[in-house]
């Protein structure tokens, strides 16, 4: 049985290190706070929350994975374990949706 | 598949340029939306062919204020086609540049630069199957769109009714119910720009939706050209069982629009410049969501609006 995309793209190894990337068929635009993303291919349209819209803003900016903790975490509210937690779920599904990827790819 | 393969013998051997020999010397000017769209290099044919399908949307020439877009008609050989088993094919492939959008579909091709103007060309080898089956239409919907985002519009999937006090327009992608409120629209005396695609331009004292010559299923009711309506109201039709109004938030409404804004949605380098138009589309007219049966009557509920 071979693996498909999602379940190679699982196995990336998510380092504080880590440098994501927007992919190049992912169109993104923060609205008033909020975050607006277009699948090209997919023609697809998808809504990010505030926090999501932060991510990528940050990603965008080249932060790696560590940053992206350590301003998250200043500008909200939340125990920090819980807030590595929930960010890590939320870069692995932005990847699973071919919204960001490994800026060393 | 990539682009133009389904149809085209050799897609590396897409025009560069907007060059090629034209049908012939006829020319037709097709005014909407204070836009004059100039065809040129048409056959006897398809000229007639032309007028007879956009009737009095025809002027004799080009406006001297308006603003215009030239669309050629060159010629193709049957050979840069595919030849298979399908008798017709109406979906047609589109590519992005920078500088221009390539379409390539059923014997035809064609390409619209924007720069240094926008401009349009398009090859077929179809004289007289150029308009009935629709080739002619299918690029001058992408040749609008563009020319509206160039005047800070945007051309919309939607149905948009008249009355005396303005324009309600209705969005929604297809099976969103545009047909069926523009039916129950007419049905209490309003009146039918069109339940398909509408233009939607800003001007000095708000937004205006105009008349434009493609509808859906239910058509339009308005039969004379240059009509427009100041729009009142912005909404995302969406069916359900308990009829409600809702309001979204901004990037819901710009989101929402961007799935209904055909041909440039899908456009990576046009991408910033289309939301922020609909940012401002949505800050004059903040959209909300109407969520309507179709045994219901709406305009109950928009009555307190």
């Amino acid at each position: 049985m071979s693996l498909g995309p999602a379940a190679r793209v699982l196995r990336l190894i998510i380092a504080s290190t880590t440098v994501f990337r927007k992919t190049a068929d992912a169109r993104y635009r923060n609205v008033s706070g909020e975050g607006i993303v277009v699948r090209q291919a997919a023609g697809e349209v998808l809504v990010l929350s505030e926090v999501g819209a932060r991510v990528l803003d940050l990603i965008q900016s080249g932060a790696p994975v560590g940053r992206l903790f350590t301003e998250l975490a200043a500008e909200y509210d939340i125990e920090r374990a819980i807030l590595e937690r929930d960010v890590m779920d939320y870069l692995q599904e932005l990847l699973e949706a071919g919204i960001i990827e490994s800026a060393a790819s | 598949m990539s682009f133009g393969e389904a149809f085209l013998n050799s897609p590396d051997l897409f025009p560069a340029r907007q060059t090629g020999e034209t049908w012939g010397d006829e020319r037709v000017v097709i005014c909407f939306a204070g836009n004059d769209y100039i065809c040129c290099g048409l056959s006897a044919t398809q000229a007639a062919a032309v007028r007879e399908r956009f009737a009095e949307l025809c002027v004799p020439s080009p406006g001297e204020r308006r603003p215009a877009v030239e669309i050629r008609i060159f010629r193709a050989a049957d050979e840069d086609f595919i030849e298979d088993e399908r008798v017709w094919e109406f979906d047609f492939d589109l590519d992005y540049a920078p500088e221009a959008v390539s379409f390539a579909g059923f014997r035809f091709m064609g390409r619209l630069d924007w720069a240094p103007r926008l401009q349009a060309a398009l090859w077929s080898s179809e004289d007289g199957r150029l308009v009935s089956h629709a080739i002619f239409e299918n690029v001058l919907r992408v040749v609008v769109a563009y020319h509206l985002l160039e005047q800070g519009g945007v051309l919309l999937h939607s149905a948009a009714l008249g009355d005396e006090g303005g324009a309600h327009v209705f969005f929604g992608p297809s099976g969103a119910g545009k047909s069926t409120i523009s039916r129950l629209g007419f049905e209490t005396g309003r009146a039918v720009l069109s339940d398909d695609m509408n233009a939607l331009r800003p001007m000095a004292d708000g937004v205006v939706v105009e008349k434009l010559p493609f509808a859906g299923d239910f058509g339009h009711t308005i039969k004379s050209a240059g009509v427009q309506f100041l729009v009142r109201d912005l909404y995302l039709l969406e069916k359900g069982s308990v009829p409600a109004v809702r309001s979204l938030r901004p990037a819901q409404a710009v989101a929402a629009l961007l799935g209904c804004a055909p041909f440039v949605n899908r456009n990576p380098y046009r991408f910033d410049e289309l939301v922020q138009k609909l940012q401002e589309l949505n800050a004059q007219l903040p959209v909300r969501v109407l969520t309507f049966a179709p045994d219901t009557c709406p305009w109950d509920l928009l009555r307190g609006f």
